[in-house]
């Protein structure tokens, strides 16, 4: 059926025609309202709700990047590299340059002759990532696989090698503790430090730790415009660059310290060697060491395992936070005590008989029948116990722990390497704050020559040996000649005739016939030095490890520039096993004396005040 | 120039090249990049579109439409063989099989079957007059419903929508009772679980919901709300500049191109640039209803204020996706969105109007 439509055409029903235009007017008032609806929404999310939009785009299409500096590097007084950075290859792949990322996973691991499951696995375990960041496929690998990859260019368009920076320690165990290691930061330290940003790796114990600020630098913050899939496209604003870290000079002699450990061969204990007319610390050892570099990449927990669980504890710093009972080595402060407080008269002798009745109790010399009359030098060179013995019972436990204070027992040296220990010298406050009774005179006996209950730190014992050195004068150890915190050399008021005698009895200790540390001697030099030996009392004396050796001292005797602490543990007699030690580092350091920086002590002499020289 | 002359509708045609114009610089800032040119990518296609649309329009508006009106039925049957026949020949982009693809040539057929649609529902309700019986009322549901269903099942739901605002325009000018149009709107109503639980897919819903909470999947469906309205709101009073906005210029902003081509002159032109461009609408829109006012007979009056009624509609529900206030369904912006069906289709359903209105002289 066809129709017409023109047929129909001419046709007007007025009625309807009404009806229509009504009809139409509704239409056209709603759309009219239609749009005058829709513009007010415009103008509402564009006017009303526009700068909150406007902010929300800048959101989007603005990132801040921060930029990692590079740590400061750490060179010893001398400049040799303690701490760098080395580059470390790292393989990677771009997926945005890969149709088949898998298949260039698999042909990576042909060329290298690797597992390509543990390649597809590391591939797999971060494919979740945006597809513009590149995954790391291969942490670190030998500079020999990097050059292989290079060669295979062609056949591998999305592997990329990538160097990052790695924290590198070339003496490794030789300066495990006194430089320290860095680590991620722990959530605490991000919240407290503001310069802190999660990923970031922080200074965890020595040098590393203490002038962290100073090594670290600052993060750089740059303004990126990224697209919708987080892509970097161009730098808006580079608000900050980052600014890289000081390189330190510290203080330390790194062949001291390799020497050192060397000498040390795995076994417990601790030794420092500063210089004693400045406190400027020349090394700092404690064994048994570990490595650094094993902190530097990703630690395993298998070796941090082994590392903290080791009952030998390699992780502490024995030279900080290792007390030992000094043994005979304090009879040098019980000296310069007796001298100065006129509890010995100049040139006095005491009778040693071999054993001695004090408070009722019995003792004994090492020497069984005794030293006969025996003057200052004597005992000290010999090591009397009854000549101590009775200045103890003639001073009283206040004068001794007057004397141990002064020369720093007792307190930190605050040198601010990590965890310190401030030991203990005992007093009749002590024993009444912790035992709940008085101090009895008996006790003192022990003190008298460095058992009983005081304890004290290898770096506490190498302060005391720089007091004789100087002449007088307590230091404050310190690793950073630039340190602010620097505390000059503190004048104890000792007069020289009162260390004279002492230092001369010390010479005898190396050098005299009867001397208890010939075997630190050097040829050519004169040194100065008191052995001790710390009982290490076991119950069941079967099972005694043996008692620590100990030996403090100074050279070269005439003008002295080092002091020092030798402390081994389970080492017996101090001249056994600590004055070899010493014998050796004293060698490396006396051999190389030509060579070492001479205004160094004069810049910290004018810079710390005054200094004493013998 | 016998094709347009002074009878020819002059400001139909500058509104729509207006537009035109205006779409060629939003198309060729949303798909602008580094390593394309105007001429060479979606701005370059959519000047042939726009060239091919104007022929359309000016031979469209030269032939009486009584005589478009005689050929709706051929259309109309035609439209609805390729509808029905889309299933097995098309192939499914982006998961709709709504595309013939004849060499190069993409068309989407249910873009032109807008136009037929509005074409055969004026031609079949301008045989009888007197009020819209329930009878004819069926009639007109199934001619727009038929493929409307057609279109829903290819899916695509954002064309199948804009078929709702023709009939019901057309049937209340057509005299439908008001109290059948209460009755429809209550079955509506009643049908809509149904429609929630029965016809809708999970992603369908989501959408829906969304539209009251962009929060509530904001790297999902919430997405392209949020980052619609975030281009929009940044745009202020006189917008970035073209070529200057972040949210399309940087890929935040899906399908800027097409469904959501108003959020880049929003983000670009600001509220003024927003405000040109509904104006224009407006006024094309009242212009066609004004040519139904003049039109000599039923059958204009119902051409010319369907075509409105349906592009109307249309834009409505565009501006209601970007804005964020309807849920995303795929309705492109006639004649600004890119896409070459959609610009034939309303110029030539534009061309009918200009053809009702030049109409008016023939008898006068």
């Amino acid at each position: 059926m066809k129709i017409d439509y023109r047929k129909l055409k001419p046709y007007r029903d007025y009625q309807r025609a009404r009806m229509l235009g009504s009809r139409l007017l509704v239409l056209r008032i709603l759309f009219i309202a239609g749009f005058l609806l829709y513009g007010s929404i415009f103008w509402y999310l564009q006017i009303v709700k526009g700068p909150e939009y406007s902010l929300l785009a800048e959101e989007n299409r603005l990132h801040r990047r921060i930029e990692q500096p590079v740590r400061g590097i750490i060179r010893d007084w001398m400049g040799e590299i303690l701490v760098t950075n080395r580059p470390a290859f790292s393989v990677f792949i771009d997926r945005e340059r890969a149709d088949d990322p898998r298949e260039q996973v698999s042909r990576l691991a042909d060329f290298l002759e690797e597992d390509a499951a543990s390649l597809e696995e590391q591939y797999e375990k971060r494919r979740k990532q945006p597809r513009f960041v590149p995954l790391r496929l291969m942490p670190d690998v030998a500079l020999a696989t990097a050059s292989r990859i290079e060669a295979h260019r062609p056949e591998l368009p999305a592997i990329d090698v990538d160097v990052e920076a790695k924290r590198y320690y070339p003496f490794g165990a030789a300066a495990a503790h006194v430089i320290g290691y860095i680590a991620e930061a722990s959530e605490a330290e991000i919240h407290s430090r503001d310069e802190l940003l999660p990923g970031d790796q922080v200074g965890r114990v020595g040098v590393e730790m203490s002038f962290d600020s100073q090594l670290r630098g600052a993060h750089g913050r740059v303004l990126e415009e990224v697209n919708a899939r987080g892509r970097p496209l161009r730098v808006v604003r580079r608000d900050q660059p980052a600014r890289e870290g000081q390189t330190l000079r510290v203080t330390l002699d790194a062949r001291m310290q390799a020497v050192l450990h060397e000498a040390f061969d795995g076994r417990a204990g601790a030794a420092v060697f500063l210089d004693p007319r400045t406190g400027a610390l020349r090394a700092l050892y404690s064994g048994p060491s570990y490595d650094p570099n094993l902190f530097a990449g990703r630690l395993s927990p298998d070796t941090w395992k082994a590392l903290s669980e080791d009952p030998l504890r390699p992780l502490q710093n024995r030279a900080l936070a290792g007390t030992y009972s000094p043994g005979s080595t304090f009879k040098v402060i019980m000296a310069v005590a007796a001298l100065q407080e006129g509890f010995l008269k100049p040139g006095e002798k005491i009778f040693c008989g071999g054993t001695a009745v004090f408070y009722g109790q019995k003792r004994h010399c090492h020497r069984r029948w005794g030293h006969g009359k025996i003057g200052l030098a004597e005992a000290l060179e010999r090591s009397c116990n009854i000549f101590f013995y009775t200045l103890g019972q003639r001073m009283g436990i206040e004068t001794i722990e007057k004397w141990s204070r002064r020369f720093g027992l007792g307190s930190t040296t605050g040198v601010g390497l990590g965890s310190e220990l401030a030991g203990l010298v005992p007093s009749n406050e002590w024993k009444m704050r912790t035992h709940g009774e008085p101090w009895y005179p008996g006790e003192t006996i022990s003190v008298a020559i460095g058992q009983g209950p005081l304890h004290i730190t290898p770096i506490q014992m190498a302060v005391e040996a720089a007091v004789i050195a100087n002449g007088g004068y307590r230091v404050h150890p310190y690793i950073l000649d630039r340190q602010s915190r620097i505390r000059p050399p503190e004048d104890l008021g000792i007069r020289p005739e009162v260390l004279a005698p002492i230092a001369k009895a010390m010479v005898s200790v190396v050098h005299g016939a009867g001397g208890t540390a010939r075997r630190a001697r050097v040829p050519g030099y004169t040194l100065a030095g008191k052995t001790g030996t710390a009982q290490v009392v076991s119950l069941d004396a079967a099972e005694n490890p043996g008692d620590h050796a100990i030996f403090i001292g100074y050279g070269p005797a005439e003008a002295p520039e080092l002091a020092w602490a030798v402390v081994v543990e389970h080492g017996g007699h101090g001249g056994e096993s600590a004055a070899p030690i010493v014998a050796k580092v004293m060698k490396s350091y006396l051999e190389r004396r030509h060579e070492l920086p001479s205004d160094h002590v004069v810049r910290i002499a004018n810079g710390a005040g005054h200094v004493a020289l013998q | 120039m016998w094709l347009f002359n002074e009878r020819s509708d002059r400001s139909t045609l500058v509104h729509l090249l207006a537009l035109g114009l205006i779409s060629l610089l939003a198309v060729a800032s949303a798909t602008h990049s580094e390593h394309s040119t105007f001429w060479g990518g979606a701005s370059g296609r959519q000047f042939i579109y726009l060239v091919v649309g104007v022929v359309v329009y000016m031979i469209v508006q030269r032939v009486d439409y009584h005589d478009w009106a005689e050929l709706s039925v051929l259309f109309y049957a035609a439209g609805l063989i390729l509808l029905a026949l889309l299933p097995f020949v098309a192939r499914p982009i982006s998961g709709a099989r709504s595309w013939l693809e004849i060499g190069p040539l993409r068309l989407q057929p249910s873009e032109p079957m807008k136009a037929v649609v509005a074409l055969v529902v004026a031609a079949v309700l301008s045989q009888k007059k007197g009020t819209l019986s329930l009878g004819r009322l069926m009639q007109l549901g199934a001619l727009v419903g038929v493929p409307m269903l057609l279109i829903l099942m290819q899916p695509d739901m954002g064309t199948a929508i804009t078929f709702v605002p023709l009939f019901l325009a057309t049937a209340w000018l057509a005299g439908i009772r008001p109290r059948v149009l209460v009755s429809l709107a209550l079955i509506a109503a009643l049908a809509a679980p149904i429609g929630w639980f029965v016809v809708l897919k999970p992603y369908q819903k989501e959408r829906i919901l969304t539209v009251f909470d962009p929060g509530r999947d904001p790297s999902g469906s919430g997405y392209q709300v949020i980052q619609s309205r975030i281009a929009v709101g940044s745009g202020g009073v006189a917008g970035k500049g073209l070529f200057r906005g972040s949210q399309s210029r940087l890929d935040f902003l899906p399908a800027r191109e097409t469904d959501f081509i108003m959020a880049v002159i929003a983000e670009e032109n600001g509220l003024v640039g927003v405000l040109v461009v509904l104006g224009l609408y407006l006024s094309l829109m009242l212009r066609a209803i004004q040519t139904a006012t003049i039109a000599q007979d039923r059958l204009g009056v119902y051409l010319a204020a369907g075509v409105a009624s349906l592009w109307t509609g249309q834009i409505l529900i565009n501006l209601g996706m970007v804005t964020g206030v309807l849920p995303t369904i795929g309705v492109p912006l006639p004649i600004v969105s890119s896409g070459g069906s959609a610009i034939v289709a309303t110029f030539f359903a534009f061309g009918l109007v200009a053809s009702v209105r030049r109409g008016r002289f023939v008898n006068a």
